[in-house]
């Protein structure tokens, strides 16, 4: 085969060709008997795609969908994940007619909403059968209908509560290494005195890096920080911010969102922030600093809680709800999420001509019944927004850490919890089809100007005009 | 020391280096270049190995080395534990003795499940450890569709190479010396591809392959017939008509003297037989040429496979992809996969390595 001189031309077309045929040979032997394998059983069996919750979740879920699997034998569950990475790709799939039985909405990107102009490739969950809509503690039937000014029946379907942003430390760090007490603090001032003390503690600590570690994530802070940052104002409420929505007065003088713009400025001109944190990225540059506990503080989601937990689990987290309030600011109210009314799990239009309809029915009804419910919160954690027949056990780290003080009796009782509709949720219905919306988060819009508010390229008023030309630009407003 | 060898000396001073030495010399420092250009390409993928063995808790810090592991505590949350460092509870329970139905609180501690089981701590601890310090590994190596992944991304990858060249080369020879006007319009149109994103023909690509391979039996179902029939649409949309490959033949070709072709023809050869017996031996250049620069596009390619095969007829890129989570990412295994599906990219360019550089070399010398 070979020769002095080397390989040859013909011998290695020769030698390329065999290997080819064999390692096509090769790796679809095994495949192809256990499909056969599994191909003879799915002749008794309906098989049906489920898309999980998140890819971290993937494995946890199977255990409950293994009760389901015993429950019915004639049904088996597979399970994918989709990433924000794989999003397009997934999209490409689904537009192609690869319909899996039903999957969160935000597998299509993080972005994705059940809206005006995509509701149609879903299935009008109200036509199906589906016995669990009076356990929602809202009007989930007419939720989405109301939100989007559209008759129909709900197209996607979340039980959660809406994700709880608070800040989040490492207690030995803060308490017992610089000696704060963020349990003190009460008001935005006692609030700013903490991040000026904590900064200057650490820069005389070897060990730690950052007291409040930031990064950029465009969903995180244009679709949360926005809004969370205001509410520490009296008229930087979610009314003020609905009302900026509803009358296109974003960029007024009095505007609720002049407050996160003003906030984040003092910040960084103080050097409490990181610098460039615009640049830097969300997992790799604020969260695993967090987990090495090079940074005592971050402004976060419940997931890094367990993200900790898991690598120490002998962690000691605590936290303190978002916004103290300012002076003139009655009440302390700690930001919710939107509720997951068009963010939830949704059946693609198509699979009602099925020959697997009924299944899917089924396992969709199941996957949202009072104890699976239950279980599913339990897994992640969260709070519900649906009666479940027996209490949740939600043994959740945010949840110990700071949540459980906001019930009567603890640290924050007084803390209210603020679930009314955003700006943006309170105008859905007007949104023009493939507008940006105000802070142009889904496209990375707001990441430039963050920047140029920081570097002082752009004043907070130049920055309130951009946002005023994208909602002129976003709402057709009747 | 005599006088006259004193006068010698003076007179024909010793050169501190003989040519011999010099040789020496020079080889020990063409050997010391490469033995640093050596460590500075190896260094990398070191670090890559230790990194796949680095926790989260320990990532901030440097590591030439992996570094220790702390013993597993018991306070651990198992449904954490499965989530974040990628374990199957079915594979667990099956491991530790629990019955595969009973469903595990994701909440309870490792304590609780110890207690509730009779298993002992030291058991339990120890089987833990494992996936602490090796979490990367071990994860990747329970994973069955490891192995034929690999194969699968192999067999693509030697059959797109083997494909676009063949095919390539006759689109050369087709266009070769653009002497023509339809033919210089041909090659401006594979040209215009270069400014075609592949994220733009995403779709309509998608739905023309589904449509095609929709006529093979079966398609629509789970099996063989619709894995092979995925495996032969990325081949096929590797292999396609495209600017670099017909560039590269098409140059190639267009250098050719004519006379080789008429000489052919005066002999009595048909096109075919100037083509496979007198033009195709001559293709060794743009053939490494290609084969080189294609070989890590398709080996790594990610966009494609994601979209046109089944998760579970994967190839190497799509499978190291779906350890990166929504909210984190286990680096660990991603790094044990990425140093798994690198070796065999370099064992490829080892075996083949003076087939490659002989080919590029002559094309650099009649340059």
């Amino acid at each position: 085969m070979t020769n002095k001189k080397g390989l040859s031309r013909r011998d290695f077309l020769r030698l390329s060709a065999a290997s080819a045929a064999g390692l096509v040979a090769a790796s679809y032997a095994e495949p192809a008997a256990a499909e056969t394998r599994r191909f003879r059983s799915r002749r008794q069996q309906t098989v049906l795609q489920v898309g999980s919750t998140n890819p971290e979740y993937e494995n946890a879920e199977r255990q409950i969908w293994n009760i389901f699997e015993q429950e019915y034998p004639d049904i088996k569950i597979e399970l994918f994940s989709t990433n924000e990475d794989q999003a397009p790709a997934f999209a490409a799939r689904l537009a192609g007619g690869d319909l899996p039985a039903f999957f969160p909405i935000y597998h299509l990107g993080g972005s994705t909403r059940v809206t005006r102009d995509n509701y149609q490739n879903f299935v009008d969950l109200s036509t199906t059968d589906f016995p669990w809509f009076d356990r929602w503690t809202y009007d989930v039937q007419n939720a989405w209908s109301d939100l989007y000014g559209l008759d129909s029946g709900p197209r996607s379907l979340d039980p959660y509560q809406g994700f709880i942003f608070t800040w989040m430390y490492h207690r030995d760090l803060m308490e017992d290494e610089l000696g704060l007490s963020p349990r003190e603090v009460n008001t935005w001032d006692d609030f700013l005195a903490l991040l000026a003390a904590g900064t200057e503690a650490v820069a005389a600590n070897d060990d730690i890096d950052q007291f409040w570690g930031q990064a950029w994530h465009n969903w995180a802070i244009g679709g949360n920080y926005v809004d969370i940052i205001p509410m520490a104002f009296a008229d930087g409420q979610r009314s003020a911010q609905r009302a900026a929505f509803e009358n296109g007065t974003i960029n007024a003088p009095d505007s609720p969102f002049r407050h996160f713009f003003e906030f984040f400025k003092t910040a960084y001109d103080n050097q409490w922030l990181p610098e460039n944190f615009w640049t830097l990225e969300w997992e790799a540059d604020m969260e695993v600093p967090y987990i090495a506990k090079k940074v005592v503080m971050m402004l976060h989601g419940p997931w890094p809680w367990d993200k900790m937990l898991a690598a120490d689990p002998s962690a000691d987290q605590a936290g303190i709800p978002a916004t103290p309030p300012v002076e003139g600011q009655e009440v302390w109210k700690q930001f919710m999420g939107p509720l997951g009314i068009d963010n939830g799990f949704v059946i693609p239009a198509g699979n009602q001509d099925s020959p697997d309809w009924e299944a899917i029915q089924t396992a969709f009804a199941w996957w949202f019944s009072p104890l699976v419910v239950k279980l599913r919160a339990e897994l992640e954690g969260r709070g519900v927004m649906y009666e479940t027949d027996e209490p949740l056990e939600l043994l959740g780290p945010q949840y110990l850490g700071v949540l459980q003080e906001l019930e009567p009796g603890g640290v924050y009782e007084s803390v209210q919890l603020e679930s009314g509709l955003t700006g943006a949720e309170a105008v859905a219905r007007y949104r023009r089809e493939g507008s940006s919306g105000v802070w142009d988060w889904e496209a990375g819009g707001l990441n430039p100007i963050v920047a140029d508010v920081m570097t002082g390229d752009m004043s907070v008023q130049q920055a309130l005009d951009w946002a005023q030309e994208n909602w002129e630009a976003s709402y057709d407003m009747p | 020391m005599t006088d006259q060898t004193r006068t010698l000396d003076v007179s024909t001073p010793r050169r501190p280096f003989s040519p011999a030495d010099r040789r020496r010399l020079l080889n020990i420092a063409v050997f010391a270049l490469f033995a640093c250009y050596s460590v500075i390409t190896l260094f990398p993928f070191y670090v890559l190995f230790v990194r796949s063995f680095v926790s989260t808790t320990d990532s901030a810090d440097l590591h030439l080395w992996i570094p220790e592991t702390d013993e597993v505590d018991l306070r651990a949350q198992f449904g954490n534990l499965t989530v974040f460092l990628n374990l199957d509870p079915a594979k667990v329970k099956e491991d530790l003795g629990i019955p595969a139905n009973d469903y595990i609180h994701p909440r309870y501690t490792l304590q609780n499940v110890a207690d509730k089981y009779d298993i002992p701590e030291e058991e339990m601890k120890d089987y833990f450890y494992k996936y602490k310090r090796y979490n990367g590994w071990l994860v990747l190596l329970n994973e069955q569709e490891l192995r034929p992944t690999l194969l699968r991304t192999l067999a693509i990858t030697v059959a797109s190479l083997m494909g676009i060249n063949v095919l390539a080369s006759l689109t050369g020879y087709g266009l070769g010396g653009l002497r023509r006007r339809d033919q210089r319009l041909v090659y401006g149109l594979y040209l215009l591809q270069m400014v075609l994103p592949p994220m733009l023909i995403l779709l309509p690509q998608y739905m023309i392959i589904k449509a095609i391979f929709g006529i093979v039996p079966d398609y629509d179902q789970p099996g063989t017939a619709r894995h092979l029939a995925q495996a032969v649409a990325i081949i096929a949309i590797n292999i396609k008509g495209g600017a670099l490959s017909t560039m590269i033949y098409t140059a190639y070709i267009s250098q050719l003297p004519s006379d080789l072709e008429d000489a052919a023809m005066v002999d009595g050869a048909t096109r075919w037989q100037y083509y496979r017996y007198v033009l195709l031996p001559l293709m060794k250049v743009p053939a490494a040429t290609l084969s080189v620069i294609m070989l890590p596009v398709f080996w790594n390619q990610f966009l494609e496979p994601y979209v046109y095969l089944d998760p579970n007829n994967s190839t190497m890129l799509p499978f190291i992809q779906k350890f990166a989570g929504q909210y984190s990412t286990n680096f660990q295994v991603i790094f044990s996969a990425i140093l798994v599906s690198v070796v065999p990219l370099v064992v490829v360019y080892i075996i083949f390595r003076r087939f490659f550089i002989r080919g590029v070399l002559s094309g650099a010398v009649k340059g």
